[in-house]
């Protein structure tokens, strides 16, 4: 609770301090307050208690939400700092950019820790709201204001179906409170049919936000058309959130109603590996592969929420940071890159041009792929593992289709390390210190991200 | 007249203006019967009781957000010949996938009217009044309620960054 007070205020003083025209500033207090946020975070996982005894209806910072907060808090941190080089671009903005998305952090951390549906609500519109708009921010650049206009229709939507939803599922359990919805729908006092239509319609609201196969169309325009350090945020903040909150709500709240749920994100998550992974593949620019292999992943991570494990929790989460700090490398360097047109040729030659960018490119690329010892490799394996005796069907679907996958992440991989032909027109890429601070933090969490799995 | 005689009417009036929302064609129409629509809607809050959300639903839907409406449909000037061709097929597809799912929650509301009686006997009748809803909001719910500042505030940024003028550059 603290650590969200502190996550707020940090926001607010960016936005204000930003007056002073100094980007710098703003970037400092960002750092600071989401660091000590971070640190009151990991302060409150060893001692169990935060420094101030903030207890209220609606958010409770149990284990599980202190590890996915600090995750979410470490995203944003890296994703500040590396796209720093872009925010200072323009001076009078800078303050707004950042605030924003610490203001959508906080809504992820709503989402994160909410105990009634009230709060979960909120945070869901805290964090969508500010990402809305920041996918907007290039005002001079059409895509970027389609992007927003088409996320802003099609996700207004889905909270008004998700609100939808909600009613009927209040009306059936007669409770907005996760743990009273879960006993009324165990004991069975909550009515059937009420429920089953409110779970479905929540689900389907769900799985548009986390970007699933038959509600993704929206996915690859907004992640082409917003800003390239926007579309990190997305990739990565805003996936946590929705998955973590989609395993609270139905793995552990739904859990009465689990065979009703569970055979539709069946179909669903076989259609959403197999349509993600074979439109990556058509590919020709690296946003847009990004997006499409957000909705193969988005597809893996589901089945984690789908198994009936103690283990989920810590499997998905696992999944995530291999996927997380894998994107965000990813991300920076396309920031650095810096292709007008955003293609995969853009790349080529990436990885001669500068070594280390070259090796972290390659180390976050095989982590997406799932190449053992990277963090990467251990998530895909955690949740498939954890499946495999339940739904084997499943599972075999989605190692097959992640073969799939590795063939455009090594095809990309091929294109960034290939010799230049002109050897005339290469020019060294430079990242800023922090950028390469960033992208030695992301290539080291995946390299040990293996041995915190054990 | 009885009170069931007074819910029956205005739920098919509701019913009705809802309905009229829907098959208008002339957008401008089409809003006006939405205005009519909240209002009826509101009126059905009051015989529930539920005075603070009759009042509220007025102010923000029918006054704010549809007055919003009509001037942005106004300013689009929509006509016949700006409207999209959809092909036959997607509008037969959508007219069954709208069917079955109008099928579905009419049968699940089946459920709902026993409970909607259980409901209505536990109910106290002064529940939906705004002394209650005041004390309910500031004590057990006074976190989301301060929460929901954040939201105003980051839409609010959000707001100014997305409309404040650039500076112009001339090429």
């Amino acid at each position: 609770m603290d650590a969200l007070i502190i996550v707020f205020v940090t926001g607010l003083i960016s936005m204000f301090i930003a007056m002073a025209k100094k980007p710098v500033l703003v970037l400092a207090t960002a750092m600071i307050g989401l660091s000590s946020a971070l640190a009151l975070m990991i302060n409150q996982w060893w001692t169990g208690t935060g420094f101030i005894q903030l207890n209220y209806e609606g958010l409770l910072f149990d284990k599980p939400s202190i590890l996915y907060s600090s995750l979410a808090i470490s995203f944003v941190l890296l994703i500040i700092a590396g796209g720093y080089s872009y925010f200072k671009q323009e001076v009078e903005h800078t303050g707004e950019y950042i605030s924003l998305l610490i203001f959508s952090l906080v809504g992820a951390m709503c989402m994160i820790a909410f105990t009634d549906l009230f709060m979960f609500f909120l945070g869901l519109e805290i964090l969508s709201i500010p990402i809305y708009v920041m996918v907007g921010s290039k005002k001079r650049d059409i895509l970027s204001t389609e992007a927003s206009l088409k996320y802003f229709f099609t996700g207004s939507l889905a909270t008004g179906i998700l609100l939808f939803g909600t009613a009927w599922v209040y009306g059936a359990t007669g409770s907005f409170k996760i743990n009273e919805i879960s006993a009324a729908i165990l004991d069975g006092s909550a009515k059937g049919a009420l429920l089953n239509v409110g779970i479905l319609i929540m689900m389907a609201a769900f799985l548009f936000k986390v970007g699933a196969a038959p509600f993704h169309f929206w996915s690859p325009d907004v992640y082409g058309g917003a800003p390239t350090i926007v579309t990190g945020f997305m990739a990565a903040v805003v996936k946590l959130a929705g998955l973590f909150a989609f395993l609270k709500l139905f793995t552990f709240t739904f859990w009465g109603a689990y065979p009703l749920w569970s055979g539709a994100l069946f179909g669903i998550i076989i259609l959403t590996v197999i349509v993600g992974n074979l439109s990556a593949l058509a590919q020709t620019r690296f946003k847009r592969m990004l997006a499409f292999s957000s909705i193969a992943n988005a597809g893996y991570a589901l089945i984690a929420i789908m198994n009936q494990s103690n283990w989920s929790t810590w499997n998905l989460w696992m999944y995530i940071y291999g996927y997380g700090f894998a994107i965000i490398a990813l991300i920076i360097i396309s920031l650095l890159v810096n292709d007008e047109n955003d293609s995969i040729e853009g790349f080529r030659g990436v990885g001669r041009k500068n070594p280390f960018i070259g090796f972290v490119l390659t180390v976050s690329l095989l982590s997406l792929a799932g190449v053992p010892p990277l963090a990467g490799f251990f998530g895909k394996y955690m949740v498939f593992a954890a499946a495999f005796k339940q739904y084997p069907v499943l599972v075999i679907t989605a190692i097959a289709t992640s073969g799939i996958g590795m063939v455009y992440y090594l095809r990309f991989f091929m294109t960034a390390m290939a010799k230049e032909e002109n050897e005339s027109t290469v020019e060294k890429l430079k990242p800023s210190i922090l950028q390469t601070i960033v992208l030695l933090i992301c290539a080291i969490a995946l390299l040990i991200g293996g041995y915190i799995a054990y | 007249m009885s009170l069931e005689t007074i819910t029956t009417i205005l739920g098919g009036l509701t019913i009705g203006a809802a309905l009229m929302v829907v098959i208008s064609r002339h957008p401008v129409r089409s809003v006006l019967y939405l205005v009519l629509t909240f209002f009826l809607i509101s009126s059905n809050y009051i015989l529930m009781n539920a005075q603070f959300l009759a009042v509220v639903n007025i102010i923000v839907y029918a006054g704010a957000i549809m007055v919003l409406f009509l001037f942005v449909l106004m300013l689009l000037n929509l006509d016949k010949d700006s409207e999209p061709k959809t092909h036959i097929l997607v509008k037969i597809a959508s007219v069954v996938a709208g069917g079955i799912l109008f099928t579905v929650l009419i049968a699940a509301l089946k459920d709902g009217i026993a409970l909607g009686e259980a409901a209505a006997a536990s109910a106290q009748n002064n529940e939906g009044l705004v002394q209650n809803l005041g004390q309910l909001l500031f004590s057990k719910y006074v976190l989301p309620f301060e929460v929901s500042s954040v939201l105003f505030i980051a839409s609010m940024v959000g707001a100014v960054l997305l409309a404040k003028r650039e500076k112009q550059v001339i090429d």
